[in-house]
């Protein structure tokens, strides 16, 4: 009997509940909970729970190796990073945006917070996969396949981008403004953030699809 | 009408050398071991680089590793 293995999956599956605990509440942090807490900001603890549920997550998965054709490659990790991480960060920009209102002023200090937690979340995610890099050092990191996924997923990608880009147009010249929702230069911008993290959400989903494909 | 079918013998080719285990030929391929497994299973159709690379690998040529099946030669 493998004892190793045994203790190893036991080991992983405790980081993987530990990962799905920090992730709820990770979110509960950035989507429900007020602005403060105790005059803590719950935006950043919740965006530093996301990096804990993240590398929770990673590590749990790979100490759970429990069919050896169901590895997950460097890529596929990194893709699922970036997924997640952008979902994170659109749902909390459209929880929050549309709550203090989409033509609020720039230089409040709400925005300013809202920002730095969007920042932090996609420097969290950044420094999670430089992490993983390095923790996988010595192995054949990206290949041929990897970069082939990516291509067609950016490809994906562009199409979803052009589709929005053209339908925000299409609204913006066709709907008359006192009928438009979003007529101001900031709300207009607001829109055009959506539309990145939208193609950007398309591009990383379909990266995880593609991977997920290949192993099937 | 279907259309040409690669096919490759990767799996059998690196059974018959000991020791060589799916890892060890993505080292020497400089690929990931899931590139290995998904060449094997036939899901993935590799480069020119990385079919010679597995050829020279496997101590074959490439067109004992992979097999090019037209429906017009069968």
């Amino acid at each position: 009997m493998d004892t190793s293995a045994t203790t190893g999956s036991q080991r992983g599956t405790i980081w993987l509940w530990a990962g799905g605990a920090s992730g709820f509440l990770a979110a509960y942090l950035l989507l429900f909970a007020p602005n403060e807490l105790l005059g803590i900001d719950t935006g950043l603890v919740g965006s530093a729970l996301l990096l804990l549920a993240g590398w929770s997550a990673v590590y749990g998965l790979s100490a759970t190796r429990a069919n050896p054709e169901s590895l997950v490659t460097l890529g596929e990790k990194r893709a699922w990073i970036a997924l997640i991480t952008t979902a994170a960060v659109g749902a909390y920009l459209l929880d929050k945006l549309s709550g203090l209102g989409w033509d609020i002023d720039l230089h409040s200090r709400a925005l300013q917070k809202i920002a730095t937690n969007s920042v932090a979340m996609l420097v969290g995610a950044a420094i999670l996969a430089r992490l993983l890099r390095q923790r996988e050092a010595g192995a054949t990191l990206e290949d041929e396949r990897d970069r082939a996924i990516r291509q067609r997923a950016a490809s994906d990608s562009h199409g979803v981008l052009l589709t929005l880009l053209i339908g925000l147009v299409v609204t913006l010249g066709l709907t008359p403004v006192d009928r438009l929702p979003f007529s101001s230069p900031i709300a207009i911008a607001h829109a055009l953030i959506g539309v990145l993290l939208l193609s950007e959400l398309a591009r990383h989903a379909a990266e995880v699809w593609r991977y997920r494909q290949e192993r099937q | 009408m279907s259309g040409p079918v690669l096919s490759n013998r990767i799996r059998e080719l690196r059974q018959r050398q000991p020791g060589l285990t799916q890892e060890e030929l993505a080292r020497r391929c400089q690929v990931t071991r899931q590139t290995i497994i998904a060449l094997e299973a036939g899901r993935y159709l590799p480069s020119l680089e990385l079919a010679f690379r597995l050829a020279r690998a496997l101590a074959a040529g490439v067109e004992e590793v992979f097999q090019w099946a037209d429906d017009g030669d069968r």
